[in-house]
């Protein structure tokens, strides 16, 4: 029996619609999450990879247009009701920001801002059975039961954004969104928290995660599947080892080769671009790369890349 | 190379906001019946043209006084005095709160003792003090506007310093620093330039507080009545025992002007206000 | 107004020891605590080269980088620009005339209403005393040259203006007056991939050209490929201190064996980042033992005691750490 994806994204697009204009932030998105994988989506800022968690979790509002295909475990997103949602978003999906770190009141102990989430979410029935689940998750977590008697601004940025995970993962759900969760901190607490991260997995805690960042040592570390996209389409998608050791898109290759430490340090002309969103950049681009952009094709089992060199 | 012009879009966004469209129009309206007056009056206005207490007519628009001389006319020469006053006052009292606002902003030395005296100025109560200066020595306009403007430029200052504050710690400020820049320069250009809305929008302020200022001197009747102002149109209708003759005409007009502009500068001014904010969003 | 100082325009210097920290500390005091920004500083940078100080937030780096131009005064000890005692200079645009800061964040750093003219003429105006327009159009002209910036930029405003090209007037603005001494804080952080390169290609031949001495503050070690020299730092201390090839291929601190491990290639393959992460629930006492104690894998029974100091362990190759 083949086993179903837990989520299959198709034809992905987003608009941003301001008083000033609209911008595409997504471009013909698709791809699959298996149930238990780890995947990494990497870009910069700009090529639309926190859009996608956010789509995943359906926080964008209109006037925002949407427009594609979400399935989780062969449900429309999408298509999603108010009652559906609730059930869906923090149970089934959690997501954790950057901003974690900050988005705690700072006003209530971190006792008190747990009680008032799990009683929310209905995952606790009263105040006492609250705080047993909150200390019970902060342990999980491995941080000390005191902390729940402490206010935000007594922790430091790494037991905040610990916190955050405790709080996104107490209604159990099976797939954790991680959108820069490390970018704010020093080294060393940045791989405190993606250890963390990858225990938890480890141990059944969460089973599939994405995990959406800019930094690429990061990615290396953590990611089974990596998925590169720029600005809005996503232009490479595989196995960590492989995209790191035999990157196929020119831009991947670029990105692999200047974070060497021997690196060439390749500097790239600009130019006027169509097309291909690397067209403007790509020491390789031939004609047609200025006229149509390249959709994803399959270069070897799970390997996929969008570039006119691999065909198509 | 002063390049004082402000950016498009910055003025695009301000004149596209219906308060500006409003209010503008508003103040240009009165500000092209002053200036029509200079050259045309449909009558003296101190003369005495018409029936005692007549209604608003087609020979006399808003009717005639308790003399019988010509609302209209009064009217529109009454809006010269007050504007000439608001005008001028604004100006002076910005002038010197700018100065002082950003003076204490970015030289710390100078904050201590310009911010005591603004705290002095502020608790000083307006409308007695000049009330009390001017029962003594009747003034002019011009007097009369620079009295408002020696009392009246604590508030500007204490908002522009608190805004030169903050965009001082800007790191451009301190590449400015860097490139040489002195810091009279400095303030007086570049933080200038990024006031500017803000400064405007304190100097619509100061226009309203002075047109009613200078209402409420010629209303007691302590003001430069001998250049019928609004105010004095008000106050001269309400000796006259107006209301109870009901001759509403005589003190509706200059009345609903003076709350008219004062509106319109109001809604010029938050336009600005918002403006600076997202300039400096 | 006092003139601006009328000094013409001059190579480069030759000499050895463009700057020199001595003994330089500094102290913050902030809600009754004191902080410390930096510890016993001693380094020295040379003419003509570029120096790569790395460390992480709080580590003092940009502290560093801004005492060195004269921005803030170090609490304790000095810092000799080219002979010269910044701390007993009146006039801190005589230090600016030689000495210049490139900021990071190039959206904030510059005033968006002027035109990239302005920008640049003001140094030449204030710092150098240039107020003739041919000679400020020269002048111009070149340094826009430099950063790969024509005359079509003159009269645009910053505001017209894309990131990159805010940085690049950025640096233009810091090297139109020759300076033998450029601090550039974190050039690459605000930058997306593509052009970072294009950043650290434009400083090295900035330095290649002008001959100036560049100090680079980040925050991430692989910037050290282009730098002569590299400084480790940690909570306000030069942890390690050498020339980059030998530091890169033989760290010996191992806070910088740490950073070193945490770049893709190395992650990749291994795991080699959980044994170093190892927090010993040993935190040194008060003022006491070295700082990196509380993380140290290799924290053994003296570092408790005292704080290890800068040793020459290999030819050139300074590490403060007791293991050596």
């Amino acid at each position: 029996m083949i086993a179903l994806p837990l989520l299959t994204v198709r034809g992905l697009k987003v608009i941003y619609v301001t008083q000033t204009g609209s911008k595409e932030a997504l471009r013909d998105v698709s791809f699959q999450l298996e149930e238990g994988e780890f995947l990494g989506i990497m870009g910069e800022s700009g090529a639309g990879k926190s859009t996608v968690g956010m789509a995943l979790m359906r926080l964008i509002p209109p006037p925002n247009v949407v427009r594609g295909q979400i399935l989780y475990r062969n449900e429309d997103v999408l298509g999603m009701d108010e009652r559906e949602l609730r059930a869906y978003r923090w149970r089934q999906v959690a997501m954790i920001f950057q901003a974690s770190m900050n988005s705690l009141d700072p006003t209530s102990s971190i006792g008190k801002s747990f009680q008032q989430l799990l009683l929310d979410k209905g995952v606790a029935q009263n105040k006492r059975e609250a705080r047993e689940l909150a200390r019970k998750l902060l342990e999980e977590v491995r941080l000390p039961e005191g902390v729940l008697d402490m206010y935000p601004h007594q922790l430091s940025g790494g037991m905040r954004q610990r916190v955050g995970i405790a709080m996104a993962i107490s209604a159990n759900p099976s797939l954790l969104i991680a959108d820069e969760p490390t970018t704010a901190l020093d080294t060393v607490t940045q791989f405190s928290i993606l250890n963390l991260i990858i225990d938890l997995k480890r141990e059944g805690r969460i089973r599939s995660v994405i995990f959406i960042s800019h930094d690429l040592p990061v990615h290396a570390y953590v990611a089974e599947r990596l998925m590169v996209m720029l600005k809005g389409y996503v232009v490479e998608e595989g196995p960590k080892r492989e995209v790191f050791t035999r990157p196929l898109h020119p831009y991947t290759q670029f990105l692999v080769e200047s974070s060497k430490l021997e690196g060439k340090g390749l500097r790239l002309k600009r130019r006027e671009g169509g097309g291909c969103p690397f067209s403007d950049l790509c020491p390789q681009a031939k004609e047609v790369c200025f006229r149509k952009a390249p959709s994803l094709v399959e270069v070897s089992a799970h390997h996929r890349v969008a570039c006119f060199i691999y065909g198509e | 190379m002063l390049k004082t012009k402000k950016s498009n879009p910055l003025i695009r966004y301000f004149l596209s906001r219906i308060e500006t469209k409003v209010g503008m129009g508003i103040i240009a309206f009165f500000v092209g019946v002053a200036l029509v007056s200079f050259v045309y009056l449909p009558y003296n206005p101190i003369a005495s043209t018409g029936q005692d207490y007549s209604p608003p007519s087609l020979q006399h628009l808003f009717g005639t006084t308790s003399i019988g001389q010509d609302v209209f006319s009064q009217w529109m020469y009454g809006a010269r005095a007050t504007l000439f006053v608001g005008f001028l006052a604004a100006l002076m009292t910005t002038a010197i709160g700018v100065a002082v606002g950003i003076s204490a902003g970015f030289i710390s030395l100078l904050e201590e003792p310009l911010m005591r005296l603004v705290d002095v100025v502020l608790t000083l109560p307006t409308l007695p003090l000049l009330i009390v200066i001017a029962a003594f020595v009747r003034p002019s306009l011009l007097l009369v506007a620079g009295l408002i403007s020696v009392l009246a430029w604590a508030g500007t200052a204490r908002v522009i310093r608190s805004a030169t504050l903050s965009l001082r710690r800007l790191p451009y400020v301190e590449v400015a620093m860097l490139s040489g820049v002195p810091k009279r320069v400095l303030m007086f250009r570049d933080i200038i330039r990024h006031l500017l809305p803000l400064i405007l929008a304190y100097s619509m302020f100061a226009v309203i507080g002075a047109i009613l200022t200078e209402a409420s001197l010629d209303f007691i009747g302590v003001g430069p009545v001998t250049d019928y102002s609004w105010g004095a149109m008000i106050s001269l209708a309400q000796s006259n025992n107006a209301l109870f003759a009901g001759a509403w005409w005589w003190f509706v007009p200059p009345g609903l002007s003076i709350a008219l502009i004062s509106t319109a500068f109001a809604l010029v001014a938050y336009s600005l206000e918002d403006t600076y904010r997202r300039a400096n969003a | 107004m006092r003139s601006a100082p009328t000094i013409e325009w001059r190579a480069s210097s030759t000499v050895s020891e463009m700057i020199r920290f001595r003994d330089v500390s500094k102290y913050y005091r902030a809600g009754g605590r004191i902080i410390t920004a930096l510890e016993g500083i001693n380094l020295s940078i040379e003419g003509g080269e570029i120096i790569a100080i790395v460390g992480e937030t709080g580590s003092g780096k940009t502290t560093l980088g801004r005492i060195s131009v004269g921005l803030e005064r170090p609490s304790k000890g000095e810092v000799i620009l080219e002979e010269t005692n910044l701390n007993l200079v009146k006039d801190r645009r005589e230090i600016w005339r030689k000495a210049q800061y490139v900021h990071q964040d190039p959206y904030s750093s510059l005033d968006p209403y002027l035109t990239v003219w302005d920008v640049l003429e003001r140094p030449l105006k204030y710092l150098m005393g240039v107020k003739s327009r041919e000679e400020q159009k020269d002048r111009i002209e070149g340094v826009l040259e430099e950063v790969g910036m024509g005359e079509e930029y003159w009269g645009k405003r910053i505001q017209e203006l894309s990131g990159g090209e805010r940085q690049r007037v950025l640096i233009a603005r810091a090297f139109i007056v020759r300076p033998v001494y450029v601090v550039a804080d974190e050039p690459t952080t605000m930058i997306d991939f593509i052009h970072r390169n294009e950043v650290l290609g434009l400083l090295t031949k900035l330095r290649d050209d002008f001959g100036t001495s560049i100090m680079i503050i980040t925050h991430d070690i692989s910037i050290a490929r282009i730098s002569n020299h590299i400084g480790v730092m940690f909570a306000g201390r030069v942890v390690e201190y050498g020339e980059s090839k030998e530091v890169l291929s033989n760290p010996l601190h191992p806070y910088t064996q740490l950073l070193l491990s945490v770049i893709p290639e190395k992650l990749v393959e291994s795991n080699p980042v959980r044994e170093k992460l190892t927090q010993r629930g040993v935190f040194s006492l008060q003022g006491k033992g070295c700082r990196y104690l509380s993380r140290c894998p290799i924290a053994m029974k003296g570092c408790e005691v005292k704080e290890p100091t800068l040793e020459e362990v290999r030819p050139k190759h300074y590490v403060a750490c007791f293991a050596y």
